[in-house]
């Protein structure tokens, strides 16, 4: 048995929106810029979900579900990769609030901390920004990208825990990596004191090796110093 | 905080993000005879069989609706050992995840038997959000029900 489901969609963007055929006239433009920020289309969007489910969806599904492999189930935790100077750094995805495109930083006067390099304004609201080439004692690098054709990959990362939160730049962005404890190694005693202190282990991850950041350890340091 | 928004009816729910493994599609699931009608099955999940708890069926006595939208949270439920043990919650609408304030958070009143499993609401303009307690949900009729399957799987 074949389901018809039909609903009823007035596709405002087509007609008034960024995809009209005219001139853009929908009143709501001039405040969300774009049809995408919009709280309608949102809701539109949603409605699609809202239809009677499939008996080949569900079926599909359930055999994926079922023959999912260990790496693919929920052993592993999730941490966001990217570079600090020519370093690949991993965090885990927990503190990561957002990360946002990078904006100009505005120093402070009389800040007492070498790592922290001012304020940074993420979306309208100003927010602590340091270092983290000074604070992993990182040579800066002017590597501009690891893919081509990318022509400004900086990014800030905006991090929290229990109330502490600031934002750092990074070099730019790789993704966000699932790992299980058996692609972690010991960190090489041989490893600079200060960036030894803040990497916790070392992860493999598709032939790229990367620190993973001690988050207590780096919040405390941030949490220490700014009391 | 990060919450996870679904529907269960008209009534619009939360769980802390927290506690989310992942969310799955709405799938088959293999039934178990005799069950209250709470317990909508046991989720094949990757060779292990997790129970599955229609959260429709707690609040409004019947099941959810099956929508696209309608979809199962796994969750991480404590055992009284401790350890944890992953628990499948069907909702619908389950299309949303918000930030909010922990001081957003308000104690409404409540019934004594909602107060099992609401820890809490927020206002999300006119409307109020009930924050459900993943850890309460399953009563005790459930969790003995179940009690060898966790010991195997924990």
């Amino acid at each position: 048995m074949k389901m018809v489901h039909e609903i009823h969609i007035d596709d405002c963007w087509n007609r008034i929106g960024v995809w009209g055929k005219g001139d853009h006239i929908c009143p709501r433009l001039k405040e969300v810029i774009h049809c995408r920020n919009c709280h309608k289309y949102s809701i539109i969007g949603k409605q699609l979900l809202k239809r009677p489910i499939s008996e080949d969806y569900i079926e599909s599904w359930t055999r994926t579900i079922a023959t999912l492999d260990e790496r693919q189930k929920d052993k592993g935790r999730s941490a966001l990769v990217f570079r600090i100077g020519d370093e690949w750094f991993a965090l885990e995805l927990e503190v990561v609030k957002e990360v946002a495109e990078m904006s100009p930083i505005h120093s402070l006067p009389h800040r007492h901390h070498y790592f922290v390099l001012g304020v940074v304004s993420v979306r309208g609201k100003l927010e602590t920004c340091v270092s983290l080439e000074e604070i992993l004692g990182i040579p800066h690098s002017t590597t501009k990208s690891s893919k081509k054709g990318f022509v400004s990959p900086e990014r800030l990362i905006v991090v929290e825990e229990e109330g502490v939160r600031f934002v750092f730049p990074c070099q730019e962005i790789s993704g966000i990596v699932r790992y299980e404890e058996q692609q972690l190694r010991e960190v090489p005693v041989t490893l600079a004191k200060s960036r030894d202190s803040f990497t916790k282990k070392i992860l493999y991850f598709d032939g790229m090796e990367m620190g993973l950041l001690d988050q207590a350890r780096l919040f405390n340091f941030i949490k220490g110093s700014s009391s | 905080m990060l919450l996870l928004n679904f529907h269960l009816g008209d009534g619009r729910y939360a769980i802390s993000g927290h506690d989310v493994i992942r969310v799955l599609p709405l799938v088959r699931l293999q039934k178990i005879h005799n069950a209250p009608p709470l317990v909508a099955g046991l989720l094949n999940y990757g060779g292990t069989l997790v129970p599955v708890i229609d959260l429709c069926q707690l609040l409004l006595n019947r099941p959810c609706e099956a929508m696209v939208s309608t979809r199962i949270i796994m969750v991480e439920y404590r055992l009284p050992n401790n350890e944890t043990s992953p628990l499948g919650l069907i909702a619908e609408d389950v299309t949303e995840a918000t930030y909010r304030d922990t001081s957003d958070l308000i104690s409404p009143f409540m019934s004594p038997e909602d107060r099992r499993y609401l820890s809490g609401a927020i206002l999300d303009g006119e409307e109020m959000i009930h924050l459900l307690d993943v850890q309460t949900v399953v009563g005790e009729e459930i969790r003995a029900m179940f009690h060898d399957q966790w010991a195997i799987n924990g």
